[in-house]
């Protein structure tokens, strides 16, 4: 008895913090479905490349969308990045940034989310995931990692904050507009 | 040391040397059409404040409609579209391509054949391209940001196409304003918080576009829409209505003051009403340019041929016939 109890208390630690939460869940800023998200994992530490990737699906920018490969966009970007090498490969493209580092990223993050986009945050030990939404009312952060695309992942405050300062605080968000929730018909009309 | 002085002095002047914004937000006059808002202290409410506060400057992203466009390989009227929203003021009245800080709504272009973006359109029919979508804010206030408010095609014209969207939103506030939420965020049941929704938000028909069977109109939302809201087509000049009887008296050798007139004055009302339909902004306003013809066509226009005026018949003499009668003696 005390060895599945143990087992159990061992299983639910090594799945927590990470709850599923639906990809077209409301709360959530970006809405991708599960195999575009597959798109970005991350094959070869361009975590970053695929942070800022998924943000380009989402907001319809097809220049930030292909980073990671080959395209009329530009060459592929790949492997590790810092700011300035954002910034140059955004300049290259014509691609529009808020390129954020330090304290600032807190309220940059919320005002994304608030305002219905993703960011390519840093999270996690020198690694990048993609912020999808935040629940100022529940205080609750979902991220969505380029190592286990199939999932979000949802913190509180506290969990999130430690994510967030492991890397170092930098931020990337897409000066674009933010996407529109799917389209459906309803008879208001009537 | 002249030109210095006179940098100075321009300088000097805010409104010369740094054009300031604009005094008067044409735009939000345009989106919000012919409407009257009433602030006498009391709170109204309703449908006109809320159209009023739909149609007003966003205060955030969170307050932009969100405007749609899907289009498709090999449509030289999507082509059209893209172009004349870029100019055409009636369009940028509502988004602003190259500006979207400034823009009212959000603005995207799609392609149909994008496969990265072609998964967003599965819950509704696409048929015809350019199709326009519009889309209430994220904010909540006006209902589900899921919720198609518009759809169309567009026919050529970018005002028809503009007077069509707003009045497919005033129309949709209208409808929901009978519920006013204070706080509104959709609870993870759905319902609106705080009051039963006025509609079924949830009874989606989500069944895949067979293309077969309209489950929905093509057009949202359906049918004509009011009459006094959108473009009188009777209202329009054609060229039909032209003239073409005086012209023709020109050709045939015999001209008139009063026919060049009529040709004119077709020609400048023709001429203005295409310049509107373009989005330009017209060199006199209305009220100066009828006033220009008005004058015109009172001084050098055809004169009027006087009514046949009923013939008057000119009263009977009635005159009594008096009678002598005879004396007659016995």
């Amino acid at each position: 008895m005390r060895f599945i109890l143990t087992w159990l208390l061992i299983a639910g630690a090594w799945t927590s913090p990470a709850r599923a939460i639906d990809s077209m869940d409301p709360r959530l800023a970006l809405h991708l479905p599960d195999e575009i998200r597959a798109w970005y994992r991350n094959p070869d530490g361009s975590c970053v490349q695929c942070s800022i990737g998924m943000c380009g699906v989402d907001q319809n920018i097809p220049a930030a969308a292909s980073l990671l490969w080959d395209t009329k966009y530009g060459s592929k970007e790949r492997g590790g990045s810092g700011p300035s090498r954002v910034a140059r490969y955004c300049r290259e493209r014509e691609i529009r940034i808020y390129n954020i580092t330090g304290k600032p990223t807190w309220h940059w993050m919320r005002w994304a989310a608030e305002t219905g986009r993703g960011a390519a945050i840093g999270a996690g030990r020198a690694h990048f995931q993609t912020l999808v939404g935040h629940d100022p009312e529940t205080g609750t952060w979902y991220v969505c990692n380029n190592n286990s695309t199939h999932r979000i992942d949802e913190y509180n405050d506290a969990e999130f904050r430690r994510l967030h300062l492991a890397s170092g605080q930098w931020v990337v968000i897409l000066d674009y507009p933010p996407h529109a929730n799917r389209p459906c018909y309803v008879r208001w009309w009537d | 040391m002249l030109r210095t002085l006179s940098l100075l002095c321009l300088l000097s002047v805010p409104n010369l040397a740094f054009p300031a914004e604009p005094e008067v937000n044409l735009p939000e006059i345009a989106r919000r059409g012919d409407h009257v808002q009433v602030i006498d202290g009391l709170h109204h409410g309703g449908a006109d404040e809320m159209i009023a506060e739909a149609m007003a400057p966003p205060q955030s992203d969170a307050d932009k409609w969100f405007i749609s466009v899907i289009t498709t390989e090999g449509c030289s009227a999507c082509e059209d579209l893209k172009r004349e929203w870029k100019r055409s003021r009636w369009l940028q009245n509502l988004a602003e391509p190259k500006n979207p800080k400034r823009s009212w709504a959000h603005f995207a272009i799609y392609s149909r054949q994008d496969a990265t973006q072609s998964w967003r359109w599965d819950s509704i029919q696409l048929s015809a391209y350019p199709t326009i979508i519009v889309q209430p804010p994220k904010n909540g206030r006006y209902g589900s940001n899921s919720t198609v408010v518009y759809q169309g095609v567009y026919g050529g014209d970018p005002k028809a196409l503009a007077s069509d969207i707003l009045v497919a939103i005033r129309q949709y506030i209208r409808k929901i304003s009978g519920y006013t939420p204070k706080t509104i965020r959709a609870s993870k049941e759905g319902s609106l918080a705080g009051a039963p929704p006025p509609w079924d938000q949830f009874n989606y028909d989500r069944r895949p576009n067979d293309g077969g069977g309209r489950l929905f109109p093509l057009r949202i939302p359906p049918g004509p829409y009011d009459g006094q809201e959108s473009i009188a087509e009777s209202e329009r000049l054609k060229l039909i209505n032209a003239p073409w009887s005086s012209l023709l008296a020109i050709l045939m050798g015999n001209p008139s003051i009063g026919a060049f007139v009529l040709i004119g004055v077709f020609a400048l009302r023709y001429i203005r009403q295409r310049r509107e339909d373009a989005g330009h902004t017209p060199f006199l306003g209305k009220s100066s340019f009828e006033s220009l013809i008005e004058m015109i066509e009172e001084r050098f226009g055809p004169a009027e041929e006087a009514e046949d005026e009923p013939e008057t018949v000119a009263p009977k003499k009635v005159v009594k016939k008096t009678t002598r009668r005879k004396r007659r003696t016995s």
